[in-house]
């Protein structure tokens, strides 16, 4: 680029400014287009997937063309340099620290509708230990091991109740040590049932999400921490749901799925929309003006008509832009849901929630409409 | 200069008429309405909060419904996040104080700082027009798909949002090239006070993490107008995708808050303690450690939602590392402290406020990155309470602190020192009444958010309620006296404080063009020494 | 404002037209600091979405249409040419020579949006359209309606860039011609070319990875 001139300080106090010259441009605008074609040309030809890779070290050379050339960064001050060099670092903070949880998730997540899912009560897969009350060597060294993961934090290394956690937790978390002041009995179904439950009012949360062996596991390590534990009768396990002559270790326990699986089922769970028409509704005159008539007049039937017969045309104010929607009619369905519909309004739908009614009001308005639609 | 002031002329008296506040490019009259404007928000968002406060009295103490609680909070949350503690400190105090600590007439560029007060505005208007219409109930932090479904306004929060992040992006944006080509003569980068160091760093994140608020909000607001799904698991998108792209913005955002607030504390206690700043390399630089690692730590608000395990681990052991610059500052000031000759005024008080809220929010800031602890206390009001130890105790204890140090200077007049006295006890008391217990109701499984409670909870949730009118009164008690010395006030000195900065080298009120003299620095901006009196 | 030549004066609180010069180019490197991350989110949704269903990419890609987005490509990397030389012509006092160069890279902004309107209608007519308003038959994947989120998503906000580009372009265009810059000021000539370089510079990578999907 020998074209390339500097102006010194013949105008402008002091500065120096570069003034890239028209073939020097040329040039780099006919590097850019060859290059074009190169990307073009290079994606017609299978390379697995280095076309990916070669794709982007050819963009990443035009977007360097451009910024050091065009852009003129290459004269520009060292600053100017490190403050568009800092966008793309922490762009690819952004990138990096993202894909570090979405291509992380584990196989769970790929899986496509339809397939089986390891329910997440088998994080092991399957069940490791039959009759998971009996007492084990093998049992004892995994509740240990589940312990180190799950309570030290709030019970401490040694069960003592003294982990870093503690401090900050009142009531104070259990010393496994001393065998006073257990909540729930020192038994192995009802440190289990705690395990299950957590204790409301104190720090104790539920590990219900631990697959039920491991409860039973960690239950075996805790009561092991300190002199036998008070033997448990049929009646603690009935308590539990568990029955000991079977060896399934969580008994009428459901086992809960994971986020990605809760995602896709609420996915599929439709929600109600408001601009499908149905037939309309013939209907009498309300009868006298009681309470419910009185409701239905001033806050159901700007919307819903006269009648309960929909079709009234009303804005959509949450969408944008502003968009004219019809309402439905006030649909067949029994006092139940007609009072969660009223009290809760319809999520995803234009029908406000009305939490300002009792019960008892519902209850009048639920008869008008019906007389309303006889 | 073609226009310099007359003598005893300043910015409040010079050009006069409320077009001249309207289109003032002065950046002293731009700080002060966004001072005002911040101040009303403030005033909206209390009011909310002792709303709130007030629902959860007691369990079955219900004077709204379980609907128009969620939007109480919403708004509590949008109002005092977005249009409160954001611009607070550097927006308001910042526009005010930075160009004068750097010897300059003005900032970089002063058509854009107003455009950036209206932006503002408009944003503002945006996000508060919502409560006319059908609320928003999502939270401040407008999780999918609850945000893309519910059938409230939120969609004018959102707006809003997006909107005055621009604002925030064009303040960040002109402090960095303030403070990059307006500074007095001799006033190098090593001798700049720590209040610009803090500011600096604040605009760094400004400019970093704002653009992406400002997609995530875009995409949400296309989410719910056409559909696009990105984050909408029924279309095949991903819900935990939005809670990525609203941390890397948030989590830095709560930086922007609380640097500013670090800021301030750096002036005044070497000030009041009539010391050299103890470490000042350290803070300084301790100030971007904060900024770097802000970006890198938004995952701990995504332990339990369903996020991987290996990305659990990572961002649970990063954030770790905040406790260490957090910790040199905290350290840094109390050694500025230490034989130091300390003056009780206003400002020192609430630096103290500062140090002993802030801590305790630090440190439970620790309990609530350690993975498994987190997992117990995620979502309960242990969160709530350590958000608001550091926000509120940080944030607003700093722009406390700021506006009892710089109220001579803005207004040229003094408050009375007995009133701030009784201020300072009323908000801080109240502040730990009210949300102290909220740590041990937290520990205890009480969830937030909750229109309410097990009646176990009780006793403390009246206790905190009844600390949220002490705060309360404090913020009135506030209002009245400094309104007071507004217009009653004794005329200030130019240097009340004695400080060694720039901005008490001109005149209080300063004149329009800051310095009755192009101001030269000779030394660091920390050279006390204590009085052997 | 309407003689020949206008001298510009500098900001008074700035010390020299050079400092305000520097710092408003400093200003606008700040200002694509922000732009880059704001698209940033866009291809890290991108990303994230590629890297979950790499075979949905591959068969959605095909219904774009490489040609059109390859001519799109040459227009922009030539309008970036013409811009380069317009601020040249500027730096050299040249006034009817930069007002030529601003025309033809405003034109070719123009071919530009053209060119993506008949895509945009083309696809709008064949169903492929953001998620919820998908109605096309041919592509199978489920997923399929979420490229063309992203395709309408990060192609529009680009659009709505080059879309202001062309309005600041007919901006200096006309402070141009009425005489307004000169070899000692140039400033609003050379930040409309950085704005529009960085244009280009996102199509550059909009390209290969919506149109070329291997």
């Amino acid at each position: 680029m020998s074209h390339d001139k500097h102006h010194g300080n013949d105008h402008k106090g002091g500065g120096h400014h570069f003034i890239l010259s028209y073939k020097s441009a040329t040039l780099v605008g006919l590097t850019l287009l060859v290059l074009t074609a190169v990307t073009v040309g290079i994606a017609g030809i299978d390379l697995g997937r280095f076309n990916f890779f070669v794709a982007m070290v050819v963009a990443t050379i035009k977007a360097l063309l451009v910024a050091l050339i065009f852009m003129n960064l290459r004269n520009d001050k060292l600053e100017n340099g490190i403050i568009f060099g800092a966008s793309f670092m922490f762009l690819a903070i952004f990138f990096v620290l993202t894909f570090a949880d979405l291509f992380f998730r584990g196989d769970v997540y790929w899986k496509e509708k339809g397939q089986p899912f390891p329910p997440i009560a088998g994080v092991v897969g399957k069940p490791k230990f039959k009759k998971a009350w009996n007492q084990t060597p093998e049992i004892l060294a995994h509740g240990k091991q589940l312990y180190a993961v799950q309570c030290v934090s709030c019970h401490g290394a040694d069960g003592k109740g003294d982990g870093p956690a503690a401090a900050a937790l009142i009531p104070h978390p259990r010393n496994f040590h001393s065998n006073e002041g257990w909540k729930n009995g020192r038994k192995l179904t009802m440190v289990f049932k705690t395990l299950k439950e957590g204790i409301p009012g104190s720090g104790m949360a539920s590990f219900a999400t631990l697959p039920a062996e491991d409860r039973w596991a960690v239950a075996h390590y805790v009561l092991s921490l300190n002199g036998p534990a008070e033997k448990d009768s049929a009646a603690d396990f009935a308590k539990i749901g568990v029955d000991p002559n079977k060896e399934d270790a969580g008994g009428s326990e459901k086992p809960t799925i994971p986020v990605a699986v809760a995602m896709e089922r609420m996915a599929e769970k439709d929600t109600i929309r408001v601009t499908t028409i149905r037939r309309p509704y013939l209907m009498k005159e309300g009868t006298a003006e009681g309470v419910g008539a009185q409701i239905y007049r001033t806050q159901c039937a700007s919307c819903h008509g006269e009648r309960a017969q929909g079709g009234v045309e009303v804005k959509n104010l949450g969408g944008f832009p502003n968009t004219i929607v019809k309402t439905s009619p006030i649909g067949n369905v029994d006092s139940g849901r007609f009072q969660e519909v009223v009290l809760k309004g319809l999520p995803g739908d234009l029908m406000p929630g009305h939490g300002e009614f009792s019960v008892s009001e519902i209850r009048e308005l639920y008869n008008h409409v019906r007389t309303l639609k006889q | 200069m073609s226009h310099t002031s007359a003598p005893g002329e300043n910015y409040l008296t010079g050009p006069k008429g409320l077009k001249s506040w309207l289109l003032t490019v002065d950046h002293k009259r731009i700080g002060l309405m966004y001072l005002y404007t911040v101040l009303s928000f403030f005033l909206i968002g209390g009011i909310f909060a002792l709303l709130i406060r007030w629902s959860l009295f007691s369990p079955d103490h219900k004077f709204i419904d379980a609907n128009t609680y969620n939007k109480f909070f919403t708004y509590h949350g949008a109002i005092m996040v977005f249009l409160v503690i954001i611009p607070a400190i550097p927006a308001a105090l910042g526009n005010f104080i930075l160009p004068m600590m750097l010897g300059a007439k003005d900032v970089a560029f002063p058509k854009l700082n107003l455009a950036s007060y209206y932006i503002f505005c408009i944003g503002a208007a945006f996000a508060v027009s919502a409560l006319f219409f059908r609320g928003a109930d999502t939270g401040w932090t407008f999780y999918t798909p609850y945000s893309i479904r519910t059938n409230t306004t939120v969609i004018l929060v959102l707006c809003g949002a997006f909107i005055a992040g621009f604002s925030s992006i064009l303040t960040g944006l002109n402090f960095i090239i303030t403070t990059h080509k307006l500074r007095a003569k001799g006033l190098t980068w090593g001798r700049l006070p720590l209040f610009v160091w803090a500011l600096y760093a604040t605009s760094i994140i400004q400019v970093l993490a704002t653009p992406v608020l400002a997609i995530t909000l875009l995409l949400l607001i296309f989410e719910r107008v056409f559909q696009i799904g990105i984050f909408d698991p029924k279309l095949g998108g991903d819900p935990v995708l939005f809670q990525h792209f609203f941390w890397f913005y948030s989590h830095p955002a709560v930086y922007i808050m609380i640097l500013p607030a670090m800021g301030v504390i750096s002036e005044v206690i070497p000030v009041f303690s009539r010391k050299p700043i103890f470490g000042y390399r350290a803070i300084a630089y301790s100030s971007f450690g904060i900024a770097l690692i802000a970006f890198v730590v938004w995952g701990h608000h995504l332990f339990v939602s369903g996020q991987s395990e290996f990305a659990n681990f990572l961002f649970s052991l990063i954030t770790m590392f905040v406790a260490v610059p957090t910790g040199v500052k905290v350290f840094s000031w109390i050694a500025t402290m230490y034989k130091g000759t300390i003056r009780f005024n206003a400002p020192m008080l609430y630096a103290f406020g500062f140090l002993e809220i802030f801590t305790i929010g630090g440190l439970t800031g620790v309990f609530l990155a350690t993975l498994a602890v987190d997992v117990h206390l995620t979502d309960t009001y242990f969160v709530v309470a350590h958000f608001h130890y550091v926000m509120v105790g940080g944030t607003l204890m700093g722009l406390l602190a700021g506006m009892h140090m710089w109220f001579p200077k803005m207004f040229g007049k003094m408050y009375s020192e007995g009133a701030a006295l009784v201020g300072f006890i009323l908000v801080v008391l109240g502040f730990n009444i009210t949300f102290f217990p909220q740590f041990i109701l937290g520990a205890q499984g009480m969830p937030r958010r909750y229109w309410s409670y097990l009646p176990e909870f009780t006793f403390l949730n009246q206790v905190s309620t009844v600390g949220s009118w002490f705060l309360g009164a404090g913020f009135l008690w506030t209002a009245i006296y400094m309104g007071r010395a507004l217009f009653s006030g004794a005329k200030a000195p130019d240097n009340p404080w004695d400080s060694k900065s720039l901005e008490w080298q001109s005149p209080s009120p300063p004149p329009v063009e800051n310095f009755l003299h192009e101001p030269v620095v000779t030394e660091w901006t920390y050279e006390y020494r204590p009085s052997k009196a | 404002m309407s003689q020949a030549t206008v001298t510009h004066h500098h900001a008074h609180h700035f010390a020299s037209a050079d400092d305000e010069f520097e710092a408003a180019k400093q200003g606008m490197w700040v200002f694509l600091v922000t732009e880059v991350l704001m698209f940033g989110g866009l291809f890290v949704a991108y990303g994230t979405f590629r890297g979950m269903y790499p075979e949905m990419f591959h068969e959605a890609h095909k219904m774009l249409s490489v040609p059109m987005g390859a001519l799109n490509t040459v227009f922009l990397i030539t309008s970036s040419l013409t811009m380069a030389m317009a601020v040249t012509s500027a730096q050299k006092g040249l006034r009817s020579r930069t007002t030529g160069f601003l025309a033809a890279t405003f034109l070719l902004a123009g071919c530009f949006l053209v060119v993506k309107y008949f895509e945009y209608m083309h696809k709008i007519h064949d169903g492929l359209l953001p998620a919820g308003f998908f109605t096309n038959h041919e592509l199978t994947n489920p997923k399929a309606p979420l490229f063309f989120s992203l395709y309408f998503v990060m192609t529009g906000l680009h659009g709505v860039h080059v879309l202001i580009g062309m309005g600041l372009i007919a901006w200096i265009m006309i402070k141009n011609q009425k005489g307004y810059f000169s070899p000692a000021f140039y400033t609003p000539v050379e930040l409309v070319g950085f704005y529009w370089h960085f244009v280009d510079l996102v199509w550059i990578y909009l390209f290969p990875l919506l149109y070329l999907v291997s």
